[in-house]
């Protein structure tokens, strides 16, 4: 039998056919399911909160809807990253898969593309509801589609983080990393306007400057309030963004892939 | 099913059973409570923003709704202490949330607070430079309820400034300026909305124009009053003793000449008191007419 030549062309085909299972195996599991269900409800039930606001029933919407949006995929990108690579060894499927003509970084990828994919199944389910509640009061705007693809940047990268944790380390922990990033990136903002103003030696507020820029903000990939108040992104933001973005989940997929390599499976 | 998951289901309706009564009364004894001593805090909106994960307008909005359904459940004590931090809090939170300066306005005017309604509504104001509803809001409490009519010109030329085609901004400006005692910057501003609408024929165009005929024909008498009332005291202060006629006060040089009323006719005069007064009545009344 002659050895098999690993082409561009078959890599892209491994790749895929990783990405498939990987979304395959997501859809199947109940907290998926779970969570786009608590996340419909409440995107349903910010309707009668915004009847509960008097005059601010767009308003509410939109932001509730934009948040449960953000909260609940957040979670589901937590829930499914954390267990990517760890289940596959635990269940010793990997070494099945691994045996294959197939690097290990086009398993990373492959995992990785699969769990953008699920994610973005979610998200434009629960953007169409979003939408949907939206019409119903005569108040849908095509720029919940801008907030939302910015929501997906941040997914992006947050899947990138938990697909990292967990191709070093075990789900509990991987699941406590990724949140701890999460909540990080969401806080980190807090730094330069909150923090900063407290302390009085110059020293310490440039070291806290240079603390938030080196730490991820992920607030800045949240234009939620913009969109609520029709205000538009800076010129040159969202390129910025998109390429804030892959150069994050490249980095995260390099790391991830150079952990894995190192690991002893066997 | 078996004997076993029918007693679960009992069990479990037994105890569910047994949970409702003292629900029940779990709320009854809770609401025994002194208003005041349930909880009321709000943190800080620096704490609130970390904690919100970027979702500050999400915040505002749950912070805003649990403020309209719980008002009425507090002592006005309670609410002179939190009233203004709540709302300042919703604002900082989100600084364009134009209901919640409404309802705080609101809430705030219930209670009387004036200068809590002006601080809020500056807040609003200075938050977005080209929205003019917060300021145009706090106008109107000042004018109609606080009758702070130096305050409502404040806010009305700034909300005419930020949104000049309204043309209910000009009619309050002129109506503030009216009640303020000024009535010659009144009539300018009537007298602008009577020409901006001379000719048209739609409902809004009568309304305006209506109200400012009838504005310009009563400042006219008011400017004709003041003016002579004024001569008359000057000519008392010179001569010792009121003008025997209005005519002694043109011909002494303290009146260029004498006016008459909007309908044509001569003010009248009392030389024995020096009180002018106008024989035309005044167009406008009702509760804001006494001015």
């Amino acid at each position: 039998m002659s050895p098999v030549v690993i082409t561009p062309r078959l890599t892209l085909v491994q790749v895929y056919a990783i990405a498939k299972n990987t979304f395959k195996e997501a859809v199947r599991s109940r907290i998926f399911y779970i969570l786009l269900a608590f996340a419909l409800c409440l995107l349903l039930f910010s309707f009668i909160m915004g009847l509960l606001a008097i005059g601010s029933l767009r308003r509410v919407i939109l932001d509730m809807g934009l948040a449960t949006i953000a909260y609940f995929s957040a979670a589901t990108a937590i829930f499914i990253g954390i267990g990517l690579i760890y289940k596959e060894v635990e269940r010793k499927t990997i070494y099945n898969v691994l045996s294959k003509p197939l690097s290990r970084s086009s398993f990373i990828l492959g995992r990785y593309l699969g769990i953008m994919s699920v994610l973005l199944v979610n998200l434009v389910a629960m953007t169409l509801v979003l939408a949907g509640v939206l019409a119903s009061v005569g108040a849908f705007t095509p720029r919940i589609f801008s907030a939302v693809g910015y929501i997906y940047l941040e997914l992006m990268i947050l899947s990138a983080v938990a697909l990292f944790f967990s191709s070093v380390s075990s789900p509990v922990v991987s699941a406590i990393c990724t949140v701890a990033f999460y909540l990080i990136g969401h806080t980190s903002s807090s730094i330069p306007s909150f923090l900063v103003p407290l302390v009085q030696s110059a020293f310490a507020k440039r070291a806290l400057l240079l603390l938030y820029h080196l730490l991820p903000d992920l607030n800045l990939l949240d234009i939620n309030n913009l969109v609520v108040h029709n205000i538009a992104t800076a010129p040159g933001f969202a390129v910025r963004g998109v390429t804030y973005t892959l150069l994050m989940v490249a980095v995260l997929l390099l790391a991830s892939s150079l952990c894995f390599k190192r690991r002893d499976l066997v | 099913m078996t004997v076993r998951t029918l007693a679960g289901v009992l069990v479990i309706v037994l105890l569910l059973a047994a949970v409702v009564p003292l629900h029940q009364q779990m709320a009854a004894l809770h609401d025994t409570y002194p208003s005041e001593f349930r909880s009321y805090y709000i943190p800080s909106s620096a704490y609130l923003k970390v904690a919100c994960l970027g979702q500050d307008n999400f915040a505002a909005d749950l912070i805003f709704i649990w403020s309209i359904q719980y008002f009425d459940r507090y002592k006005q004590s309670v609410r002179d202490t939190y009233l203004l931090h709540t709302y300042d809090v919703i604002t900082d939170l989100d600084p364009r949330f134009y209901e919640a300066y409404i309802m705080g306005n609101l809430f705030l005017s219930l209670d009387k607070k004036w200068d809590m309604l002006y601080s809020l509504s500056d807040k609003g104001i200075a938050a977005d430079p080209k929205d003019w509803l917060v300021a145009w809001d706090a106008g109107t409490y000042a004018f109609f309820q606080a009758h702070d009519y130096a305050k409502a010109l404040q806010y009305f030329h700034i909300a005419y400034a930020r949104n000049p085609n309204r043309p209910i901004l000009k009619d309050m400006l002129a109506n503030a300026y009216k009640y303020e005692g000024d009535y010659e910057s009144s009539l300018h501003y009537w007298q602008s909305i009577a020409q901006e609408y001379a000719g048209q024929e739609d409902h809004q165009a009568s309304y305006f124009r209506f109200a400012a005929e009838r504005n310009i024909f009563d400042l006219t008498i008011k400017i004709d009053l003041r003016n002579l009332t004024s001569a008359v005291a000057m000519y008392r202060q010179a001569k010792g003793a009121p003008p025997p006629t209005l005519r002694a006060l043109v011909s002494s040089g303290y009146l260029k000449s004498l006016p008459v009323d909007p309908e044509g006719k001569p003010y009248l005069y009392d030389p024995k008191t020096g009180t002018v007064t106008c024989q035309t009545p005044f167009k406008f009344r009702g509760k804001f007419g006494q001015w």
